[in-house]
């Protein structure tokens, strides 16, 4: 009896033990922190405002955290190595402008303005990604500078006018839903978090980039090509911004000039919140999409929650505090537990 | 400190100097009610924004009908700083009348008098200064009676009862804050209207997108009536009643972006309320010249309301010809209505 009592207390505390582990596992992964903080955030917008929960604003809420998290990757591609690209915003502006001036001036098909929106963005990236390896300058300074090269090209070329004929079946992307509730975009923004997932928890490209921003030097000495590995990432930044750029065309049904001037806050603040370090080699793709939805529940929210205008900012700001107060606090704790 | 290049940098410092007072010294200052006497050289300042599009083609109209030299230039933002650095440079460059848009209304009568004392003549378009100021005229849309006509419109279409819905740009432009207060005026004429909801910062697109569409979806069944007062607001709303075709919520947008004018063509919106960049930037430059050939702006005026109208489905066809025609007529009588001759 008693041997039996034991065997059963020790299965239990085994068992006790494993569900402990895993969920301290849990907890130390930052995007559950922040994925937390969502949750908790829209439960609450959903019991204290009007229609939170209707389909119609699930649908629109959907497509613009589809966005936000799509350039929130492209940002996030550059994080991982340490860098920054201020230029995301200016090169989503150029992308949507080729593609509106392709549709305009040329009537060119659906698939090759696509591909030149994504082209656009991939060399704007490319030629950020070039001038940082040759010349060793910081990517703060060489994408600044390029930054202002990208409107330049913009607002030389359309002086400020939007190129307003799109067809209607290219704004499906933007527009078209599925069951009604579901926007095409927000499968699009799977999709491409599918795909990061895969290349950085899966490839050897992948791997090289995070030690590349984890510690350059010792990258370098392990045989990692690091100048490949953050012309790479440049590239890629670009492209996704591009696409951001063909979306928002898509979304609008115009391609304005503006689009991407308030990106840059925007690219940094999703995949930070999610966790991706500014410091590089570490990131969450399922933090960044986290950070996506939390800055479009608090931007949407303020609204639904008929804040004053005049203090939206300053409620803004507050809950983004506090939504990483909480993860840190989180991170604090967990990792307090895990040295008792 | 080396000697040699203390003499260089001596020399060098003379030179500028000298250039500096040369290129000042002998051409005399203009003042108000003078003839000037070096030829016109004018800039028209706006901002990249489709607003300020024909603000361009109104300048080089004007130069080559009068052939006199006069450039447009345009600041990426709304931001007085940028205009300043614009003014800064074309001014030793030899320009000598501005017309401006007021980066902002107290900010912009530090470089009007600044200019002023420098005997460049200054006429704001697009948009007031707060007075007392030293710009001879300003030309613009007066934009607290245009949002109060669009939102009696709204309110008419609404049949005088319900909720209404006021979108409005950036709260740091003061336009916003003026056509708040006109709207929320009308409003308050209408017992039987209410108020909804003041949703703002909405001139950008991801600010727009983050903010109207949800509100509207959320809300859709309380709405009854909406008004905004700021381009990329009305592009974003006119976009979103088009893809709900929506058949009931009575709104007007401003200026005339395709998408707006579209939704109204498929009767999806009630209207737009125009405006007259054209004219503003042209009559601009037209009295800037009749103030350089010693014409003085009549006592008591100086605001020039440059027009606006609702554009609804009956205008679409003949929307331009009206402002075309509005603006020619403001030509036929604007040297008499608002200009002394020069005294002989």
């Amino acid at each position: 009896m008693v041997g039996e009592h034991s065997a059963v207390a020790h299965e239990q505390s085994g068992l006790r033990k494993a569900v402990d582990r895993t969920l301290k596992g849990l907890m130390l992964q930052s995007s559950l922190g922040v994925g937390g903080v969502t949750v908790i955030f829209a439960v609450v917008l959903a019991l204290f405002t009007q229609g939170f929960m209707t389909s119609g604003n699930v649908f629109n809420m959907s497509r613009t955290f589809s966005l936000w998290i799509i350039v929130g990757f492209s940002q996030m591609m550059v994080l991982t190595v340490g860098q920054m690209n201020l230029s995301a915003g200016a090169i989503g502006g150029l992308a949507a402008v080729t593609v509106g001036g392709m549709f305009q001036n040329l009537g060119s098909p659906d698939w090759l303005v696509i591909l030149a929106g994504l082209g656009v963005g991939a060399a704007c990236g490319a030629f950020n990604g070039l001038f940082i390896v040759l010349t060793g300058i910081d990517a703060f300074i060489v994408t600044l500078a390029s930054t202002s090269i990208f409107l330049g090209i913009n607002y030389g070329w359309t002086h400020g006018m939007p190129f307003s004929t799109v067809p209607a079946a290219f704004q499906f992307m933007g527009a078209g839903s599925v069951l009604n509730t579901i926007p095409i975009m927000f499968f699009i923004m799977v999709f491409v978090a599918l795909v990061l997932y895969f290349v950085f928890r899966h490839t050897v490209f992948g791997r090289r980039v995070l030690a590349v921003g984890g510690n350059q030097e010792a990258a370098v000495l392990s045989g990692i090509n690091a100048k490949w590995m953050i012309f790479s990432v440049h590239t890629l930044s670009g492209l996704l911004a591009g696409l951001g750029g063909v979306l928002f065309v898509s979304r609008l049904g115009a391609a304005h000039p503006s689009i991407g001037s308030d990106w840059l806050l925007l690219s940094f603040a999703v995949p930070v919140i999610g966790g991706t370090s500014l410091k590089g080699g570490d990131t969450s793709i399922l933090g960044v999409v986290f950070g996506g939805v939390l800055m479009t529940l608090i931007t949407t929210g303020l609204v639904l929650l008929n804040v004053d205008p005049f203090l939206e900012q300053l409620f803004l700001g507050v809950l983004l505090l506090l939504a990483v107060i909480v993860d840190r606090a989180r991170t604090v704790y967990v990792r307090g537990r895990a040295f008792e | 400190m080396n000697k040699k290049k203390f003499l260089v940098g001596l020399l060098a410092f003379v030179f500028v100097a000298a250039g500096v007072f040369a290129g000042g010294a002998g051409e005399k200052v203009w003042a108000p009610g003078t003839k000037a006497s070096t030829p016109d050289k004018f800039a028209a300042i706006g901002v990249i924004h489709p607003y300020f599009y024909p603000m361009e083609g109104a300048v080089k109209d004007y130069a080559s009908n009068t052939a006199t030299q006069a450039i447009y230039q345009a600041t990426k933002d709304f931001d007085m700083g940028e205009e300043n650095t614009i003014i800064d440079g074309l001014t030793p460059q030899g320009y000598n009348g501005f017309a401006l848009w007021p980066g902002h209304p107290y900010s912009v009568n530090v470089t009007i008098t600044a200019l002023k004392k420098a005997g460049i003549p200054v006429i704001l378009i697009a948009g007031q200064a707060k007075l007392p100021t030293d710009a001879q005229l300003c030309i613009a849309t007066d934009v607290a009676a245009s949002a109060a006509e669009g939102a009696r419109q709204v309110i008419k279409a609404m049949g005088d009862k319900g909720n209404f819905v006021d979108i409005l740009g950036m709260l740091s432009d003061p336009n916003t804050l003026i056509r708040k207060a006109a709207i929320e005026k009308v409003i308050s004429e209408h017992p039987n209207v209410k108020l909804l909801d003041t949703i703002s910062d909405t001139d950008a697109f991801e600010a727009a997108t983050s903010k109207i569409p949800p509100f509207f979806a959320a809300r859709w069944d309380e709405i009854d009536g909406a008004q905004t007062t700021a381009y990329v607001a009305a592009v974003v709303t006119s976009q979103y009643l088009t893809e709900r075709k929506n058949d009931r919520v009575k709104f007007v947008g401003i200026d005339e972006d395709q998408k707006v004018l579209d939704a109204i063509r498929d009767g999806y919106i009630l209207g737009t309320m125009t405006q007259s960049p054209y004219a503003q930037a042209y009559l601009g430059l037209t009295g800037l010249h009749l103030l350089r050939q010693g014409y003085t702006v009549k006592p008591g005026k100086y605001f020039i309301d440059s027009g606006y109208f609702l554009l609804d489905k009956s205008k679409l066809d003949s929307w331009q010809d009206i402002i075309k025609a509005n603006a020619q007529q403001m030509a036929k009588i604007f040297v008499a209505d608002y200009f002394n001759p020069p005294s002989k």
